[in-house]
Formats: structure tokens, sequence, C-alpha cells
């Protein structure tokens, strides 16, 4: 007990220095009008913002959450443009009825993996059968410069690849969207910026910047949707057609999100055309 | 020793009541800004004993900072700065401690270490002691300037009359 007292009266000094001054700052805060208020001011300032610094730091962590609600958005949004719907238009006589029919929906997908530098490259994304995706889909980039990515090649449960663009089995119908001349993009592994976009007759004006766009002859894109910039052309000797070099819009070696294009008469018009050349 | 205790009591009520019947009146102000306010009463601290314990010291020292806090109606303002300088004043003493070290039982006084010793160990509590209290008043750094200038201007003024008090009353204890 004896020590007790003599420690306390050798240590107790810093204790009780605390203990008093806190008794001090409390009854200063409390008791004073002043400082009651730059207390209150301060403290209000300081906790303000460490929640605007929490809600930072929770916003961020819900980024990727908004980001793909953002994209399924977008889908939905595109799927209701001009360009996705069908157009059952009757003229007949004085009746003009205008109806459209849905003929483009759209999957919002990410790009979990993707090859550039390769001479096939391929994309793979985080939908797969289990979200309705089938191969032979196009699949078309989230820029809104438009752009397009590639055609889906093998679909699992939840994941499919994409052969991108930048793969030389690829052969896309396209066209000048000046004129409608049309031709085909394919790539030859060189320059994963720039695209060829072959078969385009002899006799068709091509000028520098011309935008080449997805065309109406495929089944798999949506009709306009900007692919790429003329940069050069020329043809091939005893060629009857031009070869040109344009450069892609989008850049494809940052691509994040990615819509699959699912085109709901295609199946139509598949079986139309087998029927026809079966015949 | 109960000389010591009652002498010091004494003390405690001449100066409690020195503060507030003569120098709380003394006070410059010009357009509401208060240029200085003179301190009498840390001398009871300053003064104790340089043996008592620091726990008593600083329980004192709250003990007058707030009996002076009731009258100024600024409670805790004294009180905080005057916990402040009591806990600090053992420093104070190690670091002027004189060669042959501290007689048991002495004070800190004018008569027992001479002008010099005093002077040092009285401006350098005394300065501690106003910063604290002005910060404690005002309350927050954007016044600065405010709390600057107000602690010179007081400090010069106490310190003037803290030593006047030495050469008046020449305590021994």
């Amino acid at each position: 007990m004896r020590s007790l007292v003599l420690f306390l009266i050798q240590y107790g000094g810093v204790g009780l220095f605390f203990l008093l001054e806190a008794i001090c700052l409390y009854l200063v805060v409390n008791y004073n009008q002043q400082q009651k208020e730059i207390w209150l001011n301060s403290s209000n300032i300081i906790s303000g913002s460490l929640l605007n610094f929490r809600s930072d730091i929770s916003q961020y962590y819900n980024l990727s959450e908004s980001a793909d609600s953002l994209a399924a958005d977008n889908a939905r949004l595109k799927a209701r443009l001009n360009n996705a719907q069908f157009v059952q238009t009757i003229l007949l006589d004085s009746v003009k009825d205008v109806e459209k029919q849905q003929q483009y929906t759209y999957i919002a997908a990410r790009v979990v993996n993707s090859t550039i530098h390769l001479h096939n490259n391929t994309f793979t994304i985080d939908r797969g059968s289990k979200h309705g995706i089938r191969p032979h889909m196009g699949v078309i980039d989230s820029n809104p410069g438009g752009g397009i990515v590639g055609i889906v090649t093998n679909v699992s449960e939840n994941y499919s690849v994409v052969m991108a663009l930048l793969h030389q089995g690829i052969r896309v119908p396209a066209a000048i969207r000046r004129n409608h001349y049309h031709g085909f993009l394919s790539w030859q592994p060189s320059n994963p910026k720039v695209i060829n976009f072959i078969d385009v007759p002899k006799h068709a004006e091509i000028r520098t910047r011309d935008t080449i766009e997805t065309s109406t002859y495929s089944a798999l894109f949506p009709a306009g949707i900007p692919v790429g910039i003329v940069d050069t052309f020329w043809q091939d000797p005893g060629s009857n057609f031009h070869t040109i070099a344009a450069n892609l819009i989008n850049d494809l070696s940052n691509v994040q999100y990615v819509y699959v294009v699912n085109n709901l008469m295609k199946g139509e018009i598949e079986k139309l055309e087998e029927e026809a050349s079966s015949e | 020793m109960n000389s010591t205790i009652i002498k010091n009591s004494f003390r405690f009520i001449a100066l409690v009541l020195a503060q507030i019947l003569i120098f709380k009146g003394i006070d410059l102000d010009t357009n509401g800004f208060t240029y200085f306010n003179i301190f009498i009463y840390p001398v009871f601290i300053l003064l104790l004993p340089i043996r008592t314990p620091t726990v008593l010291v600083v329980l004192l020292g709250f003990l007058i900072g707030i009996t002076i806090d009731m009258p100024y109606n600024s409670p805790g303002v004294h009180a905080g700065a005057s916990v402040f300088s009591a806990f600090i004043r053992s420093a104070i003493l190690n670091i002027l401690e004189p060669r042959g070290g501290y007689e048991v039982n002495a004070s800190p006084t004018k008569s027992n270490y001479g002008i010099n010793f005093f002077f040092k160990y009285a401006a350098s509590f005394m300065f501690f002691h106003i910063l604290v209290y002005f910060s404690l008043e005002i309350f927050t750094p954007v016044y600065f300037n405010e709390i600057f200038i107000r602690t010179v201007f007081s400090f010069i003024l106490s310190m003037l009359f803290i030593i006047v008090y030495q050469y008046l009353f020449n305590p021994k204890e």
C-alpha cells in the first residue's frame, strides 16, 4: 500500500496531468460560448471530411458494379436504336403503316483476356451460353465512336472466345459510307491498328479519309457502325479490285467492355438462303 | 513543514484576491481587441517548494486555475493553462538546476538562488502558461497572430509584476 502511494507520488504526475487537462478541455468546450462554437464547427468539418473520404472509398470499390449496370443499360438502349429494328413498313396505296420489329439485341460483356500481337488474335469475354451467347454472333466495341471487335467462335457456360478483327480468318462484309460500295474486312498480321478492306470493285471512287462502316449484307452486325478510316489504297497488278488499308476507329489493345450482337432474324435469313442454294 | 503549508495557503488566498480585485480590471481594450491580461496568480505555483511532488503541483495548479476561472467566467481556460505550466515546472527546474543541486525544502525564490536564476525560471514558466492560456481562450490556430501578440504583451507586463513582487516581499519559501 505504502509503495503504491510512493509510486503514485513519483509517477502519477503524468497521468494526473492528462486527466486534469482533459477535464479542463471538457469545461472549456462545454461552458464557453465561443470555444464551444469553434469546437462544434471544427469537429463537424473533420467528421464531414472523414465521411466524404469513406464514401469516396466505397464508391471506388463499387465502380465495377456500377460500370456493369451502366453497360447493361447501354445494351438495352442500343437495342432500341433504329439500326436494331427491322422495319416492317408496308406501302399500300394511301395507307402508310410504319411498323418496327426488334431485330438486334445486345448483351453487355467484359473482356477478361485478350491477345493483340499474335497472328490470330482472340478475346475472352465473361458471358457465355448461360447469358444467351451462341457461336457466330458479332461483337462490337462499347466505344461511343463505334468499332467492331470480332465474332464469337467458342462458347462455354460462362465465357466465350471471340475471334478478333485482328485474326487471319476474319472476313466481315463492310461498305464505304459515302457511296455504299461493298467489300470485306480482313487482316494481315502486321499492325494491330490497321485493317485491310478488300474486294472493292475497281470502278469505285475512293478517297482517303472515307469512313468504312458495317454493311447491311452482314447478318452479324447492325448496319452503319463505323469501323475504319481509309488511309491508303492501291490496285494489285492484274486485279479487278481495290485493296484499302484503313485505320481502325477503335483501339483493340485497350477494349474493356463489349456488346455481343444477337440478330433475332439470323436463323430466318440463313434458312432461306440455304433453301435457295439447294434448289 | 507546517509553516510552509500555512504560508502557501496564505499566498494562495492573497494572490487569488489580488488577481480578481486588482488585475482583472487592468487591461487595454481598443475596438474590442484586448492587448494584454496581467497574470499574477501563477506565482503561487511558481513558488511552491522545489521538492513538491509533481502530482501535488499539478493538483494545486488545477485548484488555483479553477478558482480564478469562476470570477473570470471562463471555466477550464485558466485551469488548463495552470495544469500545463504546473506539469512542466519540474522540467524547467531540472534544466535550471544549479551545480550544487537544490537544497531540501527550499523554494525557487530570488532570495534563495538570485535574480538571474529566478528571472530565467519565471520567464520560461510564464511564457508557457500565457501561451497555453491564450491558445485555450482563442481556441483556433486561425488567429495565430492574435495569440502571439497577446502572449508577448501579457508576458512582458506579467513578468514586470512578478519581479516587482519578488523585490517587494522577497519571500524565502
